[in-house]
């Protein structure tokens, strides 16, 4: 087989990109999705919509902030390339690896840091908003997983039948299995389970805690019932490949309606200091032009390390404006306490101290080298 | 190591702890098959000996459904 530059072109700038978008964006329990066992052009073809979707937005941020792309140049650049008669070595000017160090890797490097980025993002994004719960086009393949976290409550469909506001404890499930010409009847709490690895639809086996396994007994009176039986062991894998059918009991905590508004409001408002912590970090680096001031000249001019340790300060500082906090035993956000507001004035204290710090040692360093 | 190489590598390090905090904020309970207070009910015995006698009740009266489950 021979590879052309075009094959070459097409797989490094679009398709492995795009395949790294596909393989993050289906994270955790949509791995499956991915399709690693899918045909090769079914693959190549899906991984090239979100590559050239990232490969233009790549070039448009380059251009942006990097500097100027001259498409024509890449394009006769491409051609000189394809041609056997052209001698790159008798060309004056920039050197082929010039070219390569000064403009295609630092273009490479972007487009794949972006390729991660987007991935890493959007499929979390999707989950976070709870998207997939709302509009079908963004639910991912794997039902099993909307059952067994009692997420499908918040499907249209579903929403009838059930209270929103209770909280989620754990899904109890009775699973039948065909097994030598027979039925056999298992019950536990699902800690986990597996999906086909050829059918992301198809469930593979469940995990089960405290589980039981039901075989018919007769009682005094000589009537024939189900009785169930407890299984020596931690956990009891059964193997789906034969189900029948699957009986599963959601357990929510009741009476948690406010509290549970009260949890998610507070979860909000962590993630929302996260978020406002994660947008500031570009003004470390890139001036504002509106921001006047001489304490954020000092800043900007700190070195990179001394700015990324100051980083820690402002999540820090945004960490004042937060006054929830997460209690480690009942995993609860709860209001802080006294004793957790003076650690976090004190922490903003000695962490601008050592950023301060940082910034000296590194410019000192930089120094042996100027 | 010269400036370039220093900044090339602050640059790497960013980006790695751009993609744990990417991670962390994600972080979220309602995507675990056992919930935080699921694991904490689990792992009390007191609590599960509640959730058992409930399931018992609701199983006792015949009524198709999620439990409910008072731990108050």
């Amino acid at each position: 087989m021979e590879i052309t530059w075009g094959f070459l072109l097409l797989f490094t700038v679009f398709i492995f990109p795009g395949l790294i978008i596909r393989r993050l964006y289906f994270f955790g329990e949509f791995s499956k999705q991915f399709g690693y066992n899918d045909p090769l052009l079914k693959t190549v073809a899906y991984a090239l919509v979100p590559g050239i979707i990232n490969a233009t937005l790549s070039f448009l941020l380059y251009d942006g902030l990097i500097g100027d792309v001259d498409l024509g140049r890449v394009f006769d650049a491409y051609k000189d390339m394809s041609d056997g008669a052209y001698r790159h070595a008798k060309v004056t000017g920039l050197s082929l690896d010039d070219h390569f160090r000064s403009e295609v890797l630092p273009f490479l490097a972007l487009l794949y840091v972006q390729s991660f980025m987007v991935g890493l993002l959007s499929g979390q994004l999707v989950r976070w908003t709870a998207l997939d719960t709302k509009f079908k086009i963004f639910r991912f393949k794997n039902q099993w997983f909307y059952l067994f976290t009692g997420l499908h409550r918040r499907f249209k469909k579903y929403q009838p039948h059930f209270t929103e506001g209770n909280l989620f404890l754990f899904v109890k499930a009775d699973v039948l299995i065909e097994a030598g010409g027979t039925t056999k009847l298992y019950s536990g709490t699902v800690v986990d389970y597996e999906l086909d690895p050829n059918d992301c639809r198809e469930l593979s086996k469940v995990v089960l805690k405290d589980a039981q396994r039901y075989s018919k007994k007769t009682d005094q009176q000589g009537k024939e019932m189900m009785a169930p039986k407890t299984i020596p062991g931690n956990l009891l894998i059964v193997d789906c490949s034969k189900l029948v059918n699957i009986n599963l009991t959601h357990v929510y905590e009741t009476d948690e309606e406010r509290s549970s508004r009260k949890q998610s409001f507070r979860q909000s408002w962590n993630n929302w200091t996260v978020l406002v912590s994660m947008l500031l970090f570009p003004l470390l680096f890139f001036r504002v032009p509106a921001i006047q001031a001489d304490w954020y000249a000092t800043l900007l001019a700190m070195t990179v390390v001394g700015k990324l340790f100051f980083w820690v300060v402002v999540i820090q500082a945004v960490q004042l404006f937060n006054p929830f906090v997460k209690d480690p035993k009942t995993m609860d956000f709860r209001i802080a306490r006294g004793k957790e507001w003076a650690v976090k004035v004190v922490l903003l204290g000695v962490l601008y101290g050592v950023a301060v710090g940082i910034d000296n040692l590194s410019k000192w360093f930089l120094s042996l080298f100027a | 190591m010269k400036k370039n190489d220093w900044d090339a590598f602050a640059a790497l390090l960013m980006i790695v702890l751009a993609v744990f905090a990417i991670l962390e904020f994600f972080r979220n309970d309602r995507n675990q098959l056992i919930s935080a207070r699921g694991r904490a009910v689990l792992n009390d015995p007191a609590l599960m000996k509640k959730v058992s006698a409930q399931l018992a009740e609701h199983e006792k009266k015949g009524v198709s459904g999620p439990v409910v489950v008072n731990l108050h």
